[in-house]
């Protein structure tokens, strides 16, 4: 189910809003939001719920471990492994199979393991990460493990940001969920309306209307004469940017709606002026955790400056692959690895260049381009077109392509984030102007332009 | 504390009622700008089905440049890219004549089974004259002051003969483009035409509604149900389609007939309750399934008769097609899959009466 869908709208959300708020307790608000995510995610597939409910179960179950027998290591291990486990297959068996064999025919080998093609759970890269850093946060007495098993599987299952975040850590929502009898429900629908509206601005107007263009341009690539190659990534920048902030701000309104405040996932990234800035700006959840969870345990930036270097390496390559089992994926987090790496390096020229948000923007768009490759060919094929002159076309309709796309940019540079934009504050002014926008995303959802999300894909 | 649970009442009221005209200003603007932005129609605008035809000295027929939703209408109102009135040299021109079958209707645009001809057969120039309600008698019309002109070197003839079976002689068949419908009103709002497209009403609920619009219907016909295929009505289709063959046999084209296909065979068990039966009913009412699919299947007979007598070749798409469920998105109009394989059938015959190979 999505959000940008009629169901979503008309039924989901309306029916799970006006239960919530009839039930009084937390403990009933808590069982009702664990029943919703589930119906959310069965939606999808029903089959899947129970590898949502397996690793819920194995976490919670973990955390009062924790609580029973105080910080022990095997409490980490044996339930992390279990989660990456479940990631490892699912996501990466058959990668990994077809990795191999690749290797051994070039050796003359033949294939060496079966290649299993199973069906990516949706959102389990996800839900494996709130579980994960649960356990992990249980383990280092950040959060203290929570009696309720509803309370936790609330969590996990949490419709608004179950299946493509954001990357919401326990101890962010802990007290919110906690106190979820006391939520303020006026201040809520108030203040969520105004993001989620935001949110389907983002997706259905600009998104959307610029993938009409990029998906056909860069279907055909081989095609596009330089220029046009140029204009097909910088729509997809956008539409990748508008496509997960307008998810994240939806994410938020809906948290918000119910009680809960889910923290802001993108920070205008098109403003930064260096890659460091970059990422915290982009997906701040999962570069938050990647520094919490992986770069800071591996040392850090506490060793040499080599060892800094490393460890960055290494953290950006695991936040690639965790995009997707694909070589795209890995050179494109090497690729992130070696400018933030650079950047660490080289820092005080950097600060120096004058057009450097310009740098940066121009390499954040090239980094997009091993992102949305299909594979390595494709990339190289796009760079090739970029950056060698060729004279291809430039399809029909590329005015207004060039038109939303420069919009689109200059909305992402000097217009206002979800968390920047202030709806008016006066109720006759501010309920036409959301209800006439929101009414302009559903012609468009009706006009069954919406698409799904791009993350759904992670 | 009694006095202000009303008021309070009307003002929420009072709100709802400014979020709905709100929503919905918002959703006829949205619904209007995305269609000037990526469709090129006017923002004030009110296009319907009935755009797409005209009537005038030449009779019923496409307009041209016509454009309705996924329809879109050349510079002399066919469906498909424009064409000159003179043929190009050296390329043999065929005209598909039909209704709302040939036109296309569930297939994207460029895969209804005219278009997937056209695109496989560079070397010939295939253009879809279909009009969307057309029966035979309104088509002899069409070919003598429209078609003929056009000077085709083959005539593919894909007829419609449920048309028969209704009590007007030329049937107007909604079907999806509504084409006959009343005239449009001086506002029509395109967010309720995209809801309607993407909220599907409960095919019970669709079905109930049908059979109460069938019967009320059979209860102003004079002759009530059909009781056997009515012999008179396979007459007219005859006497219509040979008088249309023999006409454009005159004119130097050839012609192919192509037998009709249906969705069912007939024999089902539970045909009288599907769906897309008691649909084609609305338009048929006085006819069962079973009469419906008895009565395709004898003019089809007849057809073959007329192909016969007048040595044309004849295409059975029915005997492939026929029974195919997911060839068809309701009991008459091809799917996607239902238009390429019709396509598939039907080339090799027309590219041999093409390019001279069957006979007048």
């Amino acid at each position: 189910m999505l959000f940008n869908s009629l169901v979503f709208i008309f039924l989901f959300l309306p029916v799970t809003y006006l239960v919530f708020w009839a039930l009084r307790s937390t403990p009933q608000r808590h069982v009702w939001l664990t029943i919703t995510g589930y119906v959310f995610y069965a939606y999808w597939d029903v089959r899947f719920c129970l590898l949502m409910a397996f690793s819920t179960l194995v976490s919670y179950a973990a955390g009062r471990a924790f609580l029973r027998y105080g910080p022990r290591r095997w409490i980490l291990w044996v339930p992390v492994s279990c989660d990456l486990a479940l990631l490892g297959f699912f996501k990466y068996a058959g990668f990994f199979a077809e990795t191999v064999n690749a290797v051994a025919r070039a050796a003359h080998l033949g294939p060496l393991l079966p290649v299993l093609h199973v069906v990516l759970p949706v959102g389990i890269s996800f839900y494996t990460f709130h579980t994960i850093s649960y356990i992990v946060d249980c383990y280092r007495g950040v959060v203290r493990p929570t009696r309720s098993l509803f309370e936790f599987s609330a969590y996990v299952s949490l419709f608004s940001q179950l299946v493509a975040g954001p990357i919401v850590r326990f101890r962010q929502i802990e007290s919110d969920l906690e106190n979820l009898a006391s939520a303020d429900r006026r201040a809520g629908l108030y203040a969520g309306s105004s993001f989620f509206v935001y949110g389907l601005v983002e997706k259905v107007l600009v998104a959307d209307s610029l993938a009409r263009f990029v998906n056909p341009w860069l279907a055909d690539y081989t095609h596009l004469s330089s220029a046009a190659t140029w204009l097909a990534m910088l729509g997809y920048s956008m539409q990748l940017y508008f496509d997960f902030s307008g998810y994240s701000s939806m994410a938020v309104g809906l948290g918000l709606m119910f009680g809960l405040r889910i923290p802001q996932n993108f920070n205008s990234p098109y403003r930064a002026r260096d890659p460091s800035d970059f990422w915290r700006r982009w997906h701040i959840s999962l570069s938050t955790c990647i520094r919490d969870y992986l770069f800071i345990p591996l040392g850090g930036s506490r060793g040499s400056k080599w060892l800094t270097v490393r460890n960055i390496m290494i953290s950006m390559f695991l936040g690639g692959l965790w995009h997707g089992a694909n070589f795209t994926f890995i050179v494109w987090g090497l690729y992130w690895g070696t400018l933030l790496a650079l950047y660490h390096l080289l820092g005080r020229y950097w600060d120096a260049f004058p057009a450097r948000g310009v740098l940066m923007f121009v390499l954040a768009l090239c980094g997009w381009v091993l992102f949305r490759a299909t594979d390595l060919h494709m990339a190289g094929g796009v760079f090739a077109r970029m950056f060698v002159p060729s004279s291809g076309v430039l399809p029909a309709d590329w005015e207004l392509f060039l038109a939303l796309a420069v919009l689109a940019t200059l909305w992402s540079v000097f217009g206002p984030n979800a968390f920047e934009f202030h709806a008016p504050a006066r109720p006759l002014v501010r309920v036409p102007l959301l209800g006439f926008v929101f009414g302009m995303t559903l012609a468009i959802i009706a006009g069954s332009r919406a698409s799904p999300f791009l993350y759904f894909q992670f | 504390m009694r006095r202000s649970r009303p008021r309070s009442a009307l003002r929420a009221l009072g709100w709802l009622g400014l979020l709905t005209c709100a929503v919905l200003a918002g959703a006829e603007c949205g619904a209007r700008l995305d269609d000037l932005l990526f469709e090129g129609i006017p923002f004030s605008a009110n296009p319907s089905s009935d755009d797409l035809v005209t009537r005038d000295e030449y009779g019923r027929h496409g307009r041209p440049y016509a454009r309705f939703q996924k329809w879109q209408l050349d510079n002399l109102g066919f469906r498909g890219p424009d064409v000159a009135r003179a043929p190009m040299p050296g390329v043999p021109r065929v005209l598909v004549m039909g209704a709302s079958e040939t036109f296309g209707l569930h297939e994207p645009p460029g895969r209804e089974f005219v278009a997937v001809l056209r695109s496989a057969n560079p070397d010939l120039e295939v253009i879809n004259t279909a009009v969307v309600g057309m029966g035979l008698g309104s088509m002899n019309i069409y070919w003598q002051r429209l078609l003929a002109s056009l000077r085709p070197a083959v005539v593919l003839i894909y007829p419609t003969p449920l048309f028969y079976l209704a009590d007007e002689p030329a049937p107007k068949r909604a079907a999806g483009t509504g084409a006959g419908a009343p005239a449009s009103p001086p506002f029509r709002s395109r967010f309720l035409d995209r809801l309607r497209g993407v909220l599907h009403m409960p095919h019970f609920i669709r079905c109930r509604l049908d059979e109460r619009t069938i019967a009320a219907d059979l209860a102003r016909a004079p002759g009530g149900m059909f009781t056997a295929v009515p012999p008179e009505r396979l007459d007219d289709y005859q006497r219509d389609l040979t008088q249309l063959v023999q006409e454009i046999k005159d004119s130097g084209a050839r012609v192919l007939l192509v037998t009709h296909a249906l969705r069912y065979r007939g024999g089902e068990p539970d045909l009288e309750e599907r769906f897309d039966v008691v649909e084609e009913r609305v338009y048929n009412p006085r006819a069962s399934g079973r009469i419906l699919s008895e009565f395709n299947t004898a003019a089809n007979l007849r057809l073959q008769e007329v192909a016969r007598a007048q040595a044309v070749p004849v295409i059975d798409l029915a005997a492939v097609l026929t029974g195919c469920e997911e060839c068809f998105g309701d009991l008459v109009h091809f799917s996607e899959l239902g238009s390429a394989r019709a396509a598939a059938v039907i080339e090799p015959v027309l590219r041999a009466a093409a390019h001279g190979g069957a006979g007048r």
